[in-house]
């Protein structure tokens, strides 16, 4: 048994005298030392106490119930009682105000005949109620008859109901005699009392009712019995029904209290409310309207989806666990994904369907040795990649650093810190353009490294450019980091990441984590496709269609049970009342008390209702499954399709970004080759012709056969025979013309690599829009490529959904783009062009345009103005350009576009769809959402807060351990704690122990044991453990509100000067 | 049915019983209360609560009937009221006296006092489950034996049973405590007198 169930056990049998008078000497002693044990007691003699009084508090609850009901027969209390009497004598009702006129159905009350009661009485001697007015009815016994009295009682009469005085149905006319005292005045003036024997009653009216055929006095079948609604302004349900007794003394005294039947009150199943509770006031904030039933319908009924395909048996089962929505558990990065070129599975699209099983989001996945260092700080990392140019991307890595700790970024050798290193690994996509480039270092002495290193404080941001070859581009960046302040160093942390280089918004992957947490687990809540198959005509006038009903639904809402529903629908035949008692069953605490007080309603039945409550029974089940099915396949339509449309978007995006890259290509071909000619021009550099030849030889040929130009050497071949190499014996003739071939290749090589250095040049020129200013190394000649900045801004840029921006120059064959920076479009113009600038915007299905002939290249300060325009118009004004091969151009660009705007639209469309869902899940399914459980909870399984294995040890947790103080107080304990050990000193040992202890849920240190095996001094490791073991009390971690046990590790370092 | 025999239903344990008859002086009550500016649910639970003194007050050996038990559970009933009245209205002048000898109203005090610390515990005790209220309830309350508790409750064996009850109280404790320690954060005025 754990220590803290032994202390129960023993405080237990200290508290109840069982511990023998030594055992209870030790255990005193104990206590008066320790605070901690005596407030454990005192709680648990509190409780025991509390145990006491929860005790005699349920069953004095029970007594007041079985009080108000009446049952025991001798005690009648205090209540308000219904009184009916026989037909000789007078009848109690209770009631309210005599003003309301229509009689509340569920009134009914069965007039019993008795006629043992009455006593022969004296004319002129006193009766009470005798003086009230008499309302006569003349009906005939053979028929069904309703009357209504002055004050509104209703009697149905069915045929037959009255006897003569030998038992047998009377026929014909008879006479119906009713007095009435439904009013305070009434009854005191006839003299009628308020008490049941010494009780005092309450009253709500009182009625008469005689009937007779001439002289003789009839009495009413008492098989039958007729029925009377008393009208009430509110139904009290401890009226009873009280019979009338006539004493010596004329007055009446009432006996024989029997409970009413107490009927529903059926209404238009149309006109209740089936929703969850909540459900159209949240629908109607979400701005949506509430109004439109149809509306209001579909969505609630669309969650039938999340039941799908799951077993349905496990409902509501009492062994049911309730998880709570997975958390995610503290500060995330990004989580790890592989690098995948193959652009058909789409990292973007969502290939999944909505069946997924939970995933947790936001999982933090450090491949590195520290992940289980609950208190070691971390460095949080965030990516992004900013389009600023064609195919130009600058991806962005921003590092935020706990407060009090830096981020080491230089390297200072070996024994340094590791410095903060980001690897992008090579890519078939993407190119990397530059260096890395870092901002914000400081540069400072650090006392672990005992020397000057450069790092950062708060934020690091690094951005590096790139140029993305394909579209889709995703570029992965590994990134090893450590952290450390004056105290000491955290060991290294390693992260992979990537980044997608995209220039289209990442809708689809948002909506792919909007669909996972849609659909996640199996939501525990009632399937809306067993509230549709209800809300109809079928179940009209059955026990689900009554006011009575209603009045349940939020409860059974909220159990979350559909279990409990099933009950209702499935035994519609039976009193409500006992559906209520079955549901209390099913439930527990607070949940079962709610049910059991509609129990104690007592409520019947639907009068005349639920004849085919076995047919509807079958039609329940087969309709919710139907829906659920339905409901689903619709979902995974609506979602196929969806798929579809992505698909079919990205290879219209892949189309146009092909397209794009090749006219980017040409046009800076062409620009290039505009550019290099200036150039040339400039420099007075020729175009390269065919070289002419320096001289010619003229030679007249007059015979056909072998001709050869040449001239004597004035060497003999003897000479070069025994020379071959020539060494020493060139002739000073040859040597000039090897020199001048030499020279001449120099020069040429020279002139060569002159003109590709020009020419690169003139390539980054016209790449990168800088202007050029070239001086000729040799000749000593200028020439310059200017490019001009220009920036402009469009007016209420920010209200549209898409801006683009168009640069055409005039002699290119097709448009540039210009993307916004700093809240306008910015590019740089070529001297040598001019340009018009065109401007397509959407908003909506909305387009709007216009253009700016013979742009300066300027920052314009005045923003242009956009006018709507229609698609046709668009078109018409696009071929106006100058160059047919730049309309065609434009015309598929800008088509591009609206096929984007229209897709940006649909997508809105469904993600405002999945955003309505999951606004109105907590809605619809208040619960959350549980995982089947299948292995049998054998004690008790019963609630949230049931059993977890209080055992358990965990890495992680919500709250984590704290020491008092913070990490700024452990590491002023430890190093003010931690001696080091004379050998160690001795043997000039140093070194880093790493440590792992639990933290109990008292915040005691427990289970101190060494983690890895780079022991380097066997004293140094005792001390770790010492120290580490006598550290004070933590604030202990906390999971789902309670105090767990986690574990901890920490390194202890021991380092000597 | 006497007072003398109503306790005799106490003693014996018949508790269920005796409260049943004891609901017989319950309308003066209500009247009294309904009368003072109480609702209905007021009544019931001021009766309820001057029950459990009642109940208590049997239990404890020094207990003498002076008067019926319907004058007692009347001015039981009527001290409460009155505090509570005190509590809710804040005046510390109502206006009906109780017509309690001293030693009496500070019995009651102190009784009152003991109960309203206990409500919290009862309020823990009502937070548990089922089963580990009716598991602590038969042994704290009723005093069966585990072997006795284990068969009733269906548990595998008393050890198994006992385990669970430590369980539960330990769970208890851990609630408690909390709320304790969410009480005196907020913890209002209570000063009786």
């Amino acid at each position: 048994m754990r220590n803290e169930l032994k202390i129960i056990e023993l405080t237990e049998k200290y508290l109840t005298g069982q511990l023998s008078a030594s055992d209870r000497a030790a255990f005193e002693k104990k206590l008066a030392e320790s605070p901690q044990l005596q407030q454990d007691v005192a709680l648990q003699k509190e409780l025991m106490a509390g145990i006491e009084r929860a005790a005699l508090s349920e069953s004095i609850q029970r007594a007041h119930r079985k009080y108000k009901m009446g049952k025991s027969g001798l005690s009648w209390g205090v209540g308000t009682f219904l009184v009916i009497v026989a037909a000789a004598g007078l009848i109690w009702f209770a009631g309210h105000s005599p003003q309301q006129t229509r009689p509340l159905p569920g009134h009914e009350a069965i007039i019993l005949s008795d006629s043992t009661d009455t006593i022969a009485l004296d004319h002129g001697r006193f009766e009470a109620g005798m003086n009230l007015p008499s309302q006569p009815f003349p009906i005939y016994n053979d028929r069904d008859t309703v009357i209504e009295t002055k004050a509104g009682i209703v009697f149905a009469i069915p045929a037959g109901s009255f006897l003569d005085a030998n038992g047998k149905k009377v026929k014909g006319a008879i006479q119906l005699d009713i007095r009435e005292a439904m009013d305070a005045a009434a009854i005191i003036q006839s003299g009628l009392s308020t008490t049941s024997g010494d009780q005092l009653l309450e009253t709500g009216g009182m009625f008469y009712i005689n009937a007779s055929q001439g002289d003789q006095p009839l009495q009413i079948d008492s098989t039958k019995g007729i029925y009377a609604e008393v009208p009430a302004e509110k139904r009290d349900p401890d009226m009873m029904l009280f019979e009338g007794k006539r004493l010596a003394d004329g007055s009446l005294d009432w006996v024989k209290p029997t409970p009413l039947e107490q009927y529903l009150t059926p209404v238009d199943i149309h006109s209740i409310d089936y929703y969850p509770p909540n459900y159209l006031d949240s629908l109607a904030a979400t701005g949506n309207d509430a109004t439109n039933k149809r509306f209001t319908d579909s969505v609630y009924y669309s969650f039938a989806a999340d039941f799908g395909d799951r077993p349905t048996k496990n409902e509501a089962s009492k062994t049911e666990t309730l998880l709570s929505e997975t958390v995610s558990a503290g500060q995330v990065a990004i989580a790890e994904v592989k690098t995948d070129l193959d652009r058909r599975t789409d990292a973007t699209v969502v290939s999944t369907p909505p069946s997924k099983p939970d995933r947790i989001r936001g999982d933090v996945s450090w491949n590195s040795i520290t992940d289980t260092v609950a208190p070691a700080p971390r460095v949080s990392w965030e990516t992004s990649a900013i389009l600023i140019a064609d195919n130009l991307y600058e991806v962005v890595l921003t590092a935020t650093i706990p407060p009090g700790w830096r981020l080491y970024s230089g390297s200072v050798g070996e024994a340094g810190p590791t410095p903060v290193r980001i690897s992008v690994a090579p890519s078939l996509c993407a190119a990397m353009i530059g260096k890395l480039n870092r901002a914000g270092e400081k540069n400072k002495f650090d006392k672990n490294f005992e020397r000057e290193v450069s790092y950062f404080v708060d934020k690091a941001v690094f951005k590096q450019q790139v140029r993305a070859r394909t579209d889709n581009c995703r570029i992965s960046i590994s990134i090893t980091s450590m952290l450390g302040n004056d105290m000491m160093a955290y060991p290294i942390q390693n992260l992979n990441t990537s980044v997608l280089l995209n220039n289209a918004e990442p809708l689809v992957e948002s909506l792919d984590e909007l669909l996972d947490s849609a659909s996640g687990a199996y939501p525990k809540g009632i399937n809306p496709a067993k509230i549709k198959a209800i809300w109809n005509d079928k179940f009209q006038n059955t026990l689900l269609a009554t006011r009575e009903f209603e009045e349940r639904i939020p409860a059974i809402h909220r159990t979350c049970s559909g279990a409990v529903l099933d009950l209702y629908v499935r035994h519609s035949e039976k009193r409500l009342d006992e559906i209520d008692a079955l549901a209390a069953t099913l439930l527990t605490g607070e949940e079962r008390a709610t049910f059991e007080a509609f129990a104690d309603q007592q409520y019947g039945r639907v009068k005349d209702g639920n004849r085919f409550a076995s047919m509807l029974r079958g039609y329940y089940q087969r309709k919710t499954t139907a829906y659920t099915k339905a409901t689903r396949k619709t979902h995974e339509r609506l979602w196929k399709e969806h798929q579809r449309n992505n698909r079919n978007a990205q290879s219209e995006k892949a189309k146009n970004t092909r397209e794009n890259k090749q006219r980017a290509s040409r046009t800076y071909t062409e620009e290039f080759k505009m550019n290099l000619a200036k150039v040339n021009e400039e420099l007075g550099i020729e175009k390269t012709r065919p070289a002419a030849p320096p001289a010619v030889y003229p030679v007249r040929i007059s015979r056909i056969g072998w001709k050869n130009v040449d001239k004597y050497t004035g060497m003999a071949l003897a000479d070069i025979m025994r020379d071959p190499v020539g060494n020493g014996i060139v002739s000073a003739e040859n040597q000039r013309i090897n020199d001048s071939i030499d020279a001449r290749r120099q020069r040429s090589a020279e002139a060569a690599s002159v003109k590709r250095a020009r020419k690169t040049d003139v390539q980054d020129a016209t790449r990168e829009r800088k202007t050029l200013d070239y001086t000729h190394p040799m000749t000593g000649k200028q020439a310059t490529i200017a490019y001009k900045e220009v920036a402009i801004p469009i007016a209420d840029g920010d209200d549209y959904d898409q801006v683009r921006v168009y640069l055409l120059p005039d002699r290119l064959s097709s448009f540039q783009r210009l993307y916004e920076r700093d809240g306008a479009f910015q590019g740089s113009l070529n001297e040598l062009l001019s340009y018009q600038l065109v401007c397509v915007a959407y908003k909506g299905n909305q387009a709007y345009y216009n253009a700016v002939n013979n742009l300066t290249a300027a920052v314009h300060n005045s923003p242009l103005a956009l006018e709507p325009v229609s698609k046709h118009d668009l078109d018409v004004q696009l071929r106006q350009l100058r160059s047919p091969y730049r309309v065609k151009s434009m015309l598929a660009e800008v088509h591009y576009q609206r096929f984007e705007q229209a897709e940006s639209v649909r997508q809105n469309r469904m993600r405002k769809r999945l955003n309505l869902r999951n606004e109105l899940r907590p809605v619809v399914f208040p619960c959350g959402t549980y995982t089947i459980v299948t292995e049998d909870d054998e004690e008790f399984a019963e609630s949230a807060s049931v059993d977890e294995d209080l055992n358990k040890i965990f890495k992680i947790v919500e709250e984590m351990p704290e020491f008092p103080g913070g990490m700024t107080a452990m590491q002023a304990y430890m190093s003010n704690n931690t001696k080091y050990p004379q050998s160690a000193i001795d043997a000039r040992a140093s070194g880093t122990i790493y440590v792992q202890f639990i933290i109990e849920p008292t915040g005691e240190v427990t289970n101190v044991e060494l983690t890895r095996a780079n022991r380097f001094n066997h004293d140094c490791d005792n001390e770790a453990i010492r120290v580490i073991q006598n550290m004070p009390n933590w604030i202990p971690g906390e999971q789902d509100g309670k105090p767990v046990r986690v574990q901890m590790n920490t390194p202890v370092k021991f380092t000597l000067n | 049915m006497h007072d003398q025999q109503i306790l005799e239903l106490l003693r014996s344990g018949k508790r269920d019983k005796a409260l049943l008859r004891l609901y017989k002086h319950f309308p003066q009550v209500e009247r009294l209360i309904c009368s003072k500016g109480g609702s209905k649910e007021d009544a019931r639970d001021i009766y309820q609560e001057a029950l459990i003194i009642f109940c208590r007050k049997v239990k404890s050996v020094e207990f003498e009937l002076t008067a019926g038990i319907g004058t007692y559970l009347y001015s039981v009933s009527r001290f409460l009221w009155k505090d509570e009245l005190q509590r809710r209205q804040k005046k510390t002048t109502v206006d009906f006296d109780l017509d309690l000898t001293p030693q009496d109203e500070q019995a009651l005090q102190e009784a009152l006092e003991r109960e309203n610390n206990l409500k919290m515990a009862e309020q823990v005790i009502a937070g548990l489950g089922q089963r580990c209220r009716d598991l602590l309830q038969l042994f704290y309350f009723q005093s069966l034996s585990m072997k006795v508790i284990a068969d009733k409750l269906q548990f595998s064996s008393e050890k198994i049973a006992r385990n669970q009850k430590y369980k539960c109280m330990e769970r208890a404790k851990a609630k408690l405590l909390a709320l304790k320690k969410q009480a005196t954060i907020q913890s209002p005025d209570l000063s009786l007198k």
